[in-house]
């Protein structure tokens, strides 16, 4: 686990991230912070990917009930 | 509170609560102007309000800051009464979660997000949980993570996973870290097992390590450290997909926990309280007619069980808060008034030999259970034993207890031969010597006036109306 933590770690400071400043009143925590940017785009993706097959599943069904309607 | 600044109210420089002539107030500061104007114009208000997810607030004179220089006065719809995270059964803290994750779904949709995610942020209205910080949205940034990611996990899915999967007990870790669960001891806590559940793996375990990684470099000085941090603290990296991917995620990790309530002592106690049906008849018959003899505003019902007493208090009109210190007694309460859509009545989960304490800092931020009284009626149903004999508390300190509570008092008396005190002395010595009527009664007078006493039909129980000697 460390070595998969370091590897990503790793990949941000290789430059992969753009950095910008981020404002709150509480503390985000560096290493919460980095957690979210690692795996957010893998759950956006996992989250857009269910959103398109719901979509798809919503659709063949209409289309079923109009063919069968 | 007779006015002035509210306790809890200080860490967020855009805005703070105060009381004026009785009435609450939000001050808005110059800093927050253009999140809130983003908030109003952008229609998140509006939604929010209308499905009774955020208190609706009305804007007050200027005059009424107490402080100069201020951007808005607001004055907001207040809950009836302020309840605590610590009080939650496990089903009104899931209920909160999914409010603030629903909230923060319908905040990204509306170009905005939470800037906090804290369980103080949301109160019950009865069984309906609703949002009470206005202030704590702020402008979305594109590609900014969200900064209350740890908090969110801390104040909710780590305590909601500890009592689903290790023990419902562990919700007491809540009133000991007020910014919750640390999220190392949580990982330290729950099962190993759970690393192969993709939401703790993430959410709980990886986190803690992370957060350990990097706080283990915060007493280095040598640039990589520097180089590490800043780069963490300072990125731009989180897609609006990103973010709503991971509100869903913990949507769905939230709504996966669940806990079933188990056939505790009392959780079963309507059903199996010693009463016949005429001595129960009887009983609800009497504090009925104490009910309408006093016509409470507030009622306080204490070791309410699933709340048969509190549904009784709500049918006169009367607002009720319904303790126990039975986890499945009030879950199974909460679940109920969920179901009926219940906004009359507010079930906690409160151990009334150690109720809560006035903490946070200074002692001041959140209130004490009396603090938050008087009720004008406190019931003490089938009550004084479980405090007396099971607990060892004299009997005029429970008196005193009951007066600093509430105004008024229905207090149930349940001798030693009752078989619910039998089975309290069945496997211990009785050195109860004084827990008789005549001591009950005598230790009652010393802070209350008997206005009643009506035996319940052929019970040997006896029920009280009494008024509080020193009325707050």
């Amino acid at each position: 686990m460390t070595i998969l933590i370091r590897f990503l770690i790793a990949l941000c400071l290789a430059g992969v991230l753009t950095p910008a400043p981020v404002l709150a009143y509480i503390d985000p925590v560096a290493g919460s912070v980095m957690l979210q940017v690692l795996i957010a785009g893998a759950l956006g993706a996992l989250f857009a990917f269910k959103q398109a097959g719901a979509a798809v599943r919503m659709t063949i069904s209409r289309i079923w009930r109009r063919l069968t309607g | 509170m007779n006015g002035g600044r509210i306790g809890s109210s200080f860490r967020d420089p855009s805005g703070f609560l105060f009381t004026s002539g009785g009435t609450l107030y939000r001050q808005v500061q110059p800093v927050y102007a253009a999140h809130y104007d983003h908030l109003r114009a952008s229609g998140l208000y509006d939604a929010l309000v209308a499905q009774s997810m955020l208190v609706r607030h009305d804007e007050a004179d200027l005059e009424l800051a107490p402080q100069p220089g201020a951007f808005k006065v607001l004055r907001p719809e207040r809950v009836p009464t302020v309840s605590l995270p610590y009080e939650w059964c496990f089903g009104q803290l899931r209920a909160a979660a999914l409010l603030t994750l629903r909230i923060q779904q319908l905040a990204i949709g509306h170009g905005m997000v939470l800037k906090d995610a804290s369980a103080f942020n949301v109160q019950f209205r009865g069984a309906a949980p609703v949002f009470v910080d206005t202030l704590s949205f702020e402008l979305l940034e594109e590609g900014k993570p969200w900064v209350a990611y740890r908090q969110f996990c801390q104040h909710f899915l780590a305590p909601l996973a500890l009592q689903s999967l290790v023990d419902i007990r562990l919700r007491d870790l809540t009133r000991i870290y007020l910014d919750g669960v640390p999220l190392d001891l949580a990982s330290q806590l729950l099962p190993r097992r759970t690393w192969v559940r993709p939401w703790a793996a993430l959410h709980i375990h990886l986190h803690a390590r992370s957060i350990a990684r990097f706080a283990s470099t915060s007493s280095d000085t040598g640039a990589a450290a520097d180089r590490r941090r800043a780069t963490a603290t300072s990125s731009r990296q989180v897609s609006r997909t990103g973010l709503t991917g991971l509100v869903a995620h913990l949507l769905d990790a939230v709504s996966a926990l669940d806990w079933t309530p188990g056939g505790t002592e009392w959780a079963d106690y309507e059903v199996s309280h010693g009463y016949d049906q005429t001595g129960h008849s009887a009983k609800h018959e009497i504090v009925s007619r104490y009910l309408q003899q006093t016509h409470p505003g507030l009622v306080f019902d204490l070791g309410a069980n699933t709340g048969e007493y509190s549904r009784l208090a709500r049918s006169t009109g009367a607002t009720v808060v319904a303790i126990d210190g039975d986890p499945s007694a009030v879950e199974r309460g909460y679940r109920r008034l969920a179901a009926d859509n219940e906004t009359g009545i507010l079930p906690l989960w409160i151990d009334l030999a150690n109720p809560s304490p006035a903490q946070g800092w200074a002692h001041s931020e959140w209130a004490s259970l009396e603090a938050r009284g008087p009720a004008d009626l406190v019931l003490a149903l089938a009550l004084v034993h479980h405090l007396a004999i099971g607990n060892n508390v004299p009997l005029p300190h429970v008196a005193a207890f009951l007066a600093r509570l509430g105004r008024r008092v229905v207090v149930e008396w349940v001798p030693k031969e009752d078989p619910q005190v039998k089975r309290l002395l069945r496997s211990r010595e009785d050195v109860f010597t004084d827990y008789n009527e005549a001591g009950f009664a005598a230790a009652i007078q010393q802070a209350f006036r008997i206005d009643e006493r009506t035996p319940v039909g052929s019970t040997g129980r006896v029920l009280y109306l009494l008024s509080a000697l020193t009325g707050r």
